[in-house]
């Protein structure tokens, strides 16, 4: 179990195969597990990083507010203790906002970054969704219909209309070996809900894939637009009837264009 | 306080000013308060009708489930009552599927319809998130919560970007003195969850204006235009930035739309 000592924290990370370096980036709650699916087809062209952002899976989780500047400065700081210069990264989400960041910090150690569901800042719909998702795990609401109050948001609706694929996903999110501690939810809402990067997109020199579900009503599809539209350098991928959620409804596609995009 | 004991169901209505009727149906779990601000706007022009549905407000909660096209008819039974014999009507969300069903049921009662937050049928996530609130009622969490619960999905981040603004929709909501029953809310949203005619729409003459937010994320645009297109006499507003409830967010642009509409040729 390989931690790092960065930043004063402990950070979980896990080194798969030889390559281009290519680091995967989680979302908000998330952490390395998200990307499981990912790791055997790319091993052989790359050199995959997996870690877990402060506040989630195995990683610490510090009481105080964190920012997303701080959790770039952890991921740039799992490189160097790595001693990898320059990498690819993929971010989901929240990931999105930390991969801009490092890309704003540090433009020398990216070569392509690749974006899923991304936002320059996060809508107030999706500040308030998770403000409330925060009060009901404060109030110890049945984990089961906590959950049925979160896929509708992130799911598409053909993935919500499939009642298997819903159980199964209710059952591997019940199953989460690494809950989110209650620090770690606070302090990432923190940092979540301050980021804006309206300032600094246009400065971006990398090359960017942003993918985007053209339903997503968690970053809808007009927050990608507007990164889109604001970096230098940007290739937009929409996916019809998709949600927040592309990396797991549309695995296949998504690794896809990631390989060809990285390579 | 008037009530009238339609052949099925006792329904709470008011009806304020006169000319030609025009009769506001209200969605899922609202009640008349809902168009509060629309009565005086348009009673000077029209004879204004507002009702509670059945399984809200002041009307009679009978055991669920409901379903859109017995809403339909309760509507109709109230006309008839009120010696009305036809109106343009206004719906709001689940308001738009009972004038659906209207004008393909009874279109010689309605004249022209105006659709606020239209869909054909609900979507998938959008139920789960009502299903999810219904059982967040039942397993006795804080009210206040379980309403929260529902507001990003209505209301559009300029609207909710308002300080304190989440807090005070919630205590409006919890202050109505008269709030829906168990089998008022579950006999609601089985209607919700069930309609569907889709098949038939193209059967429906009647001229009828869908206003839609862009921003929408409870029943997305794609459910207007889908609607759109299916009707044969419907055109689509879509007015950005703008959420589910449209009506609230936008409401001189929505009752300009509305006379307008009524009144042109």
């Amino acid at each position: 179990m390989p931690f790092a000592k960065v930043n004063e924290i402990d950070l979980y990370y896990e080194t798969h195969g030889k390559g281009k370096p290519l680091v995967f980036i989680s979302g908000f709650s998330s952490h390395h597990l998200t990307w499981r699916a990912f790791v055997q087809p790319l091993v052989d062209s790359f050199q995959v990083i997996l870690l877990d952002n402060r506040g989630s899976g195995q990683s610490s989780a510090p009481s105080e507010p964190y920012t997303v500047e701080t959790m770039a400065k952890d991921t740039l700081a799992l490189l160097d203790h790595l001693k990898v210069n320059k990498a690819s990264f993929v971010g989901s989400s929240m990931g999105t906002a930390i991969t801009q960041t490092i890309a704003h910090l540090a433009p020398e150690r990216v070569d392509k970054a690749i974006l899923i569901a991304p936002f320059a800042k996060l809508p107030m719909t999706s500040i308030l969704k998770t403000e409330t998702t925060g009060k009901l795990l404060l109030a110890k609401v049945p984990m089961d219909i906590i959950l049925e109050t979160v896929i509708p948001w992130l799911f598409s609706r053909d993935f919500v209309t499939n009642t298997q694929k819903v159980l199964d996903k209710k059952e591997e999110m019940s199953n989460n070996p690494f809950p989110q501690s209650l620090e770690g939810f606070k302090g990432q809402f923190e940092a979540l809900r301050n980021f804006d990067s309206t300032s600094f997109l246009k400065d971006l020199a990398a090359e960017f894939l942003l993918i985007a579900g053209e339903e997503d009503l968690s970053t809808p599809f007009s927050c990608a637009k507007f990164v889109h539209e604001n970096l230098q350098k940007s290739h937009l991928h929409p996916f019809p009837r998709m949600g927040h959620m592309a990396h797991a409804e549309k695995r296949k596609e998504v690794l896809d264009l990631i390989t060809s995009f990285a390579s | 306080m008037p009530k009238i004991q339609t052949k099925n169901i006792e329904l709470y209505y008011e009806i304020h000013g006169s000319g030609f009727p025009l009769i506001l149906v209200c969605g899922f779990t609202n009640q008349i308060d809902l168009w509060k601000n629309f009565i005086p706007k348009l009673a000077s022009k029209y004879q204004v009708i507002v009702f509670d549905n059945r399984g809200a407000g002041r009307s009679e909660s009978s055991p669920p489930p409901y379903t859109i096209d017995q809403l339909a008819d309760d509507t109709i039974d109230l006309m008839n009552e009120l010696n009305i014999e036809k109106a343009h009507m206004v719906g709001f969300s689940m308001g738009t599927l009972i004038l659906q069903s209207i004008a393909h049921r009874h279109a010689e009662k309605i004249v022209k319809g105006v659709l606020i937050a239209p869909f054909a049928s609900l979507p998938s996530t959008a139920l789960m998130q009502a299903r999810s609130m219904s059982k967040l009622f039942g397993v006795g969490v804080d009210p206040a919560l379980a309403l929260e619960t529902m507001l990003p999905w209505v209301y559009s981040s300029e609207f909710l970007s308002t300080p304190q603004i989440a807090e005070k929709i919630v205590k409006l909501i919890l202050s109505s003195p008269y709030p829906q029953t168990p089998e008022g809310f579950s006999g609601q949203l089985e209607a919700l969850a069930s309609f569907d005619m889709s098949d038939r729409l193209d059967q429906i003459e009647t001229p009828l204006l869908l206003l839609a937010g862009e921003d929408d994320l409870y029943t997305p645009l794609y459910e207007a235009e889908k609607l759109q297109k299916l009707l044969q006499n419907a055109t689509l507003k879509a007015i950005p930035k703008v959420g589910h409830m449209l009506h609230i967010e936008r409401q001189d642009l929505v009752i300009g739309e509305i006379d307008a509409f009524c009144q042109s040729k």
